[in-house]
């Protein structure tokens, strides 16, 4: 009797520990696209787009190019995400410079909300082109960033009972507290720095923005390019414990828009948390429901969200649409 | 009328293009290119629902493979595990989808903007998952040896096109009716300003909800022909982004809010990405939806309404005739002889209303009397627009009474105190651009029309008020802000209210025009027509209201003649400043 | 210092402004009084580039502010204190200070920022608080501090009085002459609130639908009856 108990308590508890260290790093995925989303009001359908490729660039600099390889098998793959966010920042900060900011930004500054959906829009052709380019460059075949700590795990034993334990996957606890570090090193940036400041003011009122003579289009750039930087660095530390293939923006996309809706929309700290709340949402729900449902419970959780509390779990009602 | 005219034409151009295309497919001997003619008809008609539901009410759908979707499984698990025929499966389908739009639309339609695009995309991401885990990951429809025709099962491919061709013709002929009637203007007028469409007396929620439902059926139409047709489902076929996506995409491309958009669309953006796939995809796999995102950011980017308004808007601005406004000649008399001896029509008592501690409107009581122009004045931020907005349930009073013709007012949403007779203009005109003058007028006829002809009177006898008849044809977008003000007010009448509430409806307009305003204004109170005004054109509103209320601060601050009002030292203060008002005492 | 010729700026079928010129001469300080829908707010609108002329010239110390883009006129050294204060809600009136001192050196703008601090003491006080949480007048001293932040060469100031009640407006109008008065700031302000504006002013216009219908010195407008015609029609 009482191990099943035991054993109800540790399945329960190896589920929360999955949750924590899977939301973090859907928290720091969420963060990126939550900043883009409160300095430019765009829902950006590409942002799984940018995860993928932060995934496939982190594969080609260490297993494809090598470059990382005198780090060791270890670090190496580490790097190679990293690297990624400053990579797809360029893409990004480029893709709007180039094409998106004609559809923004002091045009969009005359209140009509008519250039969001032409932004909108745009970024699904844009997701459209990414993710069917990168399927042409690096075909479907299922890919894995490979290292060692994937298939190494710590135990840590639970006191009330010697013979049951909680397993953490090292891979995971360290795509974790990468994570956690830089989503808290963002958080800073954007509250604590001169350059956070201009993309809070640009956010917070664009047009008193361009009165006090900050270029509000740069100030989207700047958002839309670290927001992709950002997210691309989750997509290369999830790339160390899951395959993916050139459609694998999808599965995250929906976790990320959740995540930011639950958030509050346009806060980082709530869009953090969001991405938490839709990690644990995902593996405690595998305790009740079927695992192929796993990604419907998200759903319906992201569907009760945004139909009963619409300025999020965690933010206030502050959207100007 | 122009009108019937251009629908006779629009018909008969169906026809057309559905045997056309019919003919095309004789010619076509190669079953792939035969299985293209079929499919550009389907996604047409996914297309021509998305419109219906997007494209007139502006509230994007990233969601409807939902529709889709369970058009497509309803036809299949109706045939495979129940022997149900796709000619009846067909039918259940779109019963299914209709329910769908029910309760989809139910609790989404409280959303807006993004969170309505974000929540509608979530809709068939959940079914995807819930139908694999119902173990239907890959559902082949069944061939019957016997009476195949009965199951829709043809030998010969044409008769797939056939279908596909009729469902097409039928979706467009029911987008047509939409576009020719009052639903589609009402959609129109949701889309171009959901208050304003409020405001001349359309339920929103109800034309959404009759949007969501149709569209729901014709999506869920077009997803069970294509079970059909492929004869084989997958969730992530039938509810995956992708069809999504291509619903809203040649839509978009071809031309967002009009029929013939979704076709323009999907005639171009389905054959190619077809030959691409067909010629490409082994060395190319993912060249379809690279050719569709493209599309999607060149349209975008070049024409952002599509091919079809792109194209329209060029040849209307070659055609287009220089237009020399004619005045009315109409001479000013002095302020209408006040009906001080009508009836109460409007009874306001200590109404308020404050937002986040500020009293915008605070204790206003006054009596509105049959017949009547009352003009209301005020500095900037008095609470005058509030006050209207509270009058015809843009807001919800928070204290006092409001009563009209005997009906209490409060509580009521702005399309059921239309409905009694409130008509309102706004400070800013909100003119449907891409529609006639005729049309604009007529959005607002439909509340007080038992007829479609009832309503087209309505409008043409609400154009002769304001002297604007003889140019019902021109675009919205093309008039002069005079025009626009004198549309705007068309539509106000023709809902044949008994109280109009005009927001500043001189702003803007020069000396000529104001003139001509005024003079229409003065012969609708001279029709009987009571009138409440707000206007800072001191000038034109001394000629105009025999009576004036001056607000400040939320505050009824005086009320009486116009020289009792500007004679007044509290109005001086409030207008010119309490130095100057010390200055005169 | 500034010089509008022939200034037009039409939207949507609707003349904002037809052909009005003006000018605001080094350490005057210029009020432009008028009826609402008198076109005020527009023409403050195309001197900062956020709606664009269809004709006419702006020059601000010779330069053509028409040919630069809105985000690079308060490099220029122009402020705008735009109407209904626009404060950044979410963000601490300091950091609503900072954002005013956008285009300075850290250094000028400590010295401004004393000097922002004695003008509106409750500034001061209140300089953790969201902007979103002041009170009108409040915000609009913010508006007003965060304008001359960046010790602009040229303020235009919206409409400080909207939404006011009398006294906070008074206390206003104060501050604004006591920055023209002291610090010898040009000052260019649209003002509903006539006796106001004029008292205090160096000049002013009068601006009725779109136009400028009465222009002179302090002394002539005050004798001038006209305006009580403009605004209450006899």
């Amino acid at each position: 009797m009482s191990s099943t108990i035991g054993a109800t308590i540790e399945i329960s508890l190896q589920a929360l520990a999955a949750g924590v260290l899977t939301g973090c790093i859907y928290g720091l995925m969420c963060v990126g696209l939550g900043l883009i989303f409160g300095v430019m009001r765009v829902i950006n359908f590409a942002q799984g787009d940018f995860l993928m490729l932060g995934m496939y660039f982190t594969l080609y600099t260490v297993t494809g190019l090598g470059i990382f390889t005198f780090l060791g098998p270890v670090a190496g793959p580490y790097a190679g995400a990293i690297l990624a966010g400053p990579a797809l920042f360029v893409g990004a900060y480029l893709l709007h410079r180039l094409l998106m900011r004609r559809l923004t930004g002091t045009r969009a500054l005359g209140g009509e909300g008519d250039g969001h959906y032409g932004q909108l829009i745009f970024t699904l052709g844009v997701a459209l082109v990414l993710e069917n380019g990168a399927l042409i460059l690096f075909g479907s075949t299922p890919e894995a960033v490979r290292t060692p700590l994937a298939s190494r795990a710590w135990e840590i034993p639970l006191l009330y009972d010697e013979t049951s334990a909680l397993f953490l996957n090292k891979a995971s606890v360290v795509a974790a507290i990468l994570s956690l570090v830089i989503a808290a090193a963002l958080y800073l940036v954007v509250n604590r720095t001169w350059l956070g400041q201009t993309l809070r003011a640009a956010a917070d009122n664009p047009i008193a923005a361009t009165y006090m003579g900050i270029d509000v289009d740069r100030a989207h750039r700047l958002a839309f390019g670290i927001g992709a930087g950002i997210t691309a660095i989750a997509g290369g530390l999830v790339a160390t414990y899951h395959p993916f293939q050139p459609y694998v923006g999808f599965e995250f996309v929906i976790i990320m828009y959740a995540g930011v809706v639950m958030g509050g929309m346009g806060s980082i700290l709530g869009a953090f948390w969001g991405g938490m709340t839709i990690g644990l949402v995902q593996q405690l729900s595998t305790l009740v429901v079927p695992l192929q449902l796993q990604n419907a419970a998200i759903f319906v959780v992201f569907l009760l969200v945004v139909l009963l509390r619409p300025q999020g779990l965690f933010g206030r009602a502050t959207e100007r649409v | 009328m122009t009108h019937v005219r251009s629908a006779t034409a629009a018909v008969a151009l169906i026809a057309f293009i559905s045997l056309a295309w019919l003919a095309l497919g004789f010619l076509v001997t190669s079953s792939y290119v035969q299985l293209m003619l079929t499919l550009v008809p389907i996604w047409a008609v996914m297309g021509l629902s998305w419109n219906i539901l997007s494209g007139y009410t502006g509230l994007v759908s990233f969601g409807h493979a939902s529709f889709f979707g369970l058009g497509a499984y309803t036809v299949t698990i109706a045939l495979v595990r129940y022997d149900v025929t796709p000619w009846l499966g067909i039918p259940l389908g779109m019963i299914v989808g209709a329910v769908a739009g029910i309760l989809i639309g139910y609790p989404t339609f409280r959303l807006r903007g993004h969170y309505f695009a974000l929540a509608m995309l979530a809709y068939p991401l959940a079914l995807l998952y819930v139908f694999s885990w119902l173990g239907y990951q890959e559902v082949a429809l069944p061939m019957k040896r016997e009476a195949p025709h009965w199951y829709m099962q043809f030998e010969n491919f044409h008769a797939y096109t056939g279908l596909a061709v009729a469902l097409l013709a039928a979706a467009l002929l029911v987008s047509l009716a939409i576009e020719r009637s009052r639903f589609g203007l009402s959609l129109v007028a949701i889309k171009q300003n959901e208050p304003a469409a409020e405001a001349a007396g359309i339920d929103t929620l109800a034309w959404k909800m009759k949007a969501i439902v149709l569209s729901g059926a014709i999506a869920a139409a077009a997803g069970g022909l294509y079970a059909v047709v492929l004869l084989v489902v997958t969730p992530e076929s039938v509810f995956g982004m992708l069809t999504s996506a291509q619903a809203l995409i040649v839509t978009l491309f071809g031309g967002v809010g009009t029929l013939w958009g979704p076709v323009i669309g999907a005639a171009i953006l389905v054959p190619v990405s077809e030959v691409l796939q067909a010629r490409l995809g082994d060395v190319l796999p993912g060249i379809q939806g690279v050719v569709f995102g493209a599309a999607i950011i060149v349209v975008i980017l070049l024409a952002p309404e599509g091919i079809f308004w792109r194209v329209r808007d060029r040849l209307a601005r070659r055609a287009e005739p220089t237009i020399v406004a004619p005045r009315a000649e109409v001479p000013l008399g002095q302020a209408a002889v006040m009906h001080a001896d009508g009836a109460a029509l409007l009874e306001v008592d200590r109404l308020a209303k404050s937002f986040g501690g500020v009293r915008a409107v605070a204790d206003v009581s006054f009596t509105v009397r049959e017949g009547e122009i009352l003009g209301i004045i005020g500095p900037n931020g008095a609470g005058k627009t509030t006050l209207f907005n509270l009058l015809n349930g843009f807001l919800r009073p928070d204290d006092g009474t409001m009563r009209f013709g005997g009906h209490d007012l409060m509580g009521l949403k702005p399309n059921r105190a239309c409905r009694l007779g409130i008509g309102r203009t706004f400070q800013v005109v909100r003119s449907f651009p891409r529609l006639s003058l005729f049309e604009n007028v007529l959005v607002g006829a439909y509340v007080a029309a038992a007829t479609p002809a009832d309503a087209a009177s309505a409008a043409q006898h609400a154009l002769d008020r304001v002297r604007l008849s003889s140019r019902a044809d021109e675009i919205a977008g093309a008039l002069s802000m005079r025009d626009l003000r004198l549309m705007e007010l068309a539509r106000a009448l023709a809902g044949r209210p008994r109280l109009i509430l005009m927001d500043e409806p001189l702003a803007g307009l020069a000396a000529g025009a104001i003139d001509d305003m005024l003079a229409v204004i003065q012969s609708l109170a001279a029709g009987g027509l009571t009138i409440v005004i707000i206007e800072h054109t001191m000038s034109a509103m001394m000629r105009l209201a025999p009576r004036f209320l001056v607000l400040d601060h939320g505050a009824l601050l005086a009320a009486g003649t116009p020289q009792e009002v500007t004679s007044n030292p509290a109005v001086i203060e409030a207008y010119l400043g309490k130095k100057w008002a010390a200055r005169r005492a | 210092m500034l010089e509008i010729d022939g200034l037009s700026v039409a939207y949507g079928g609707l003349h904002a402004l037809s052909s009005v010129s003006l000018r605001v001469a080094a350490g005057q300080f210029v009020a432009i009084v008028g009826p609402n829908g008198a076109g005020k707010t527009t023409l403050f609108k195309a001197i900062s580039g956020t709606v664009a002329a269809a004709a006419g010239a702006i020059r601000f110390e010779g330069r053509d502010l028409l040919a630069l883009s809105p985000a690079a006129r308060p490099h220029l050294g122009i402020a705008h204190v735009p109407e209904g204060r626009q404060p950044f809600a979410s963000m601490t009136v300091r950091e609503n200070l900072e954002m005013g001192a956008y285009r300075v050196r850290r250094s000028d703008y400590r010295r401004q920022l004393e000097r922002i601090f004695a003008l509106f003491p409750v500034l001061f006080e209140r300089r953790h608080q969201a902007a979103g949480t002041l009170s009108g007048g409040e915000q609009q001293m913010l508006a007003i501090g965060r304008g001359i932040a960046s010790s602009p060469r040229l303020l235009l100031l919206d409409e400080p009085s909207m939404g006011l009640s009398p006294i906070v407006a008074d206390a206003i109008f104060e501050r604004v002459a006591e920055l023209h008065r002291e610090d010898g700031l040009t000052i260019l302000m649209v003002e509903q609130r006539v006796a106001e504006a004029v008292q205090s002013c160096d000049f002013g216009y009068v601006l009725e639908t779109g136009r400028v219908v009465l222009a002179g010195t302090r002394g002539a407008l005050l004798a001038d009856d006209r305006i009580r015609t403009v605004y209450l029609g006899m």
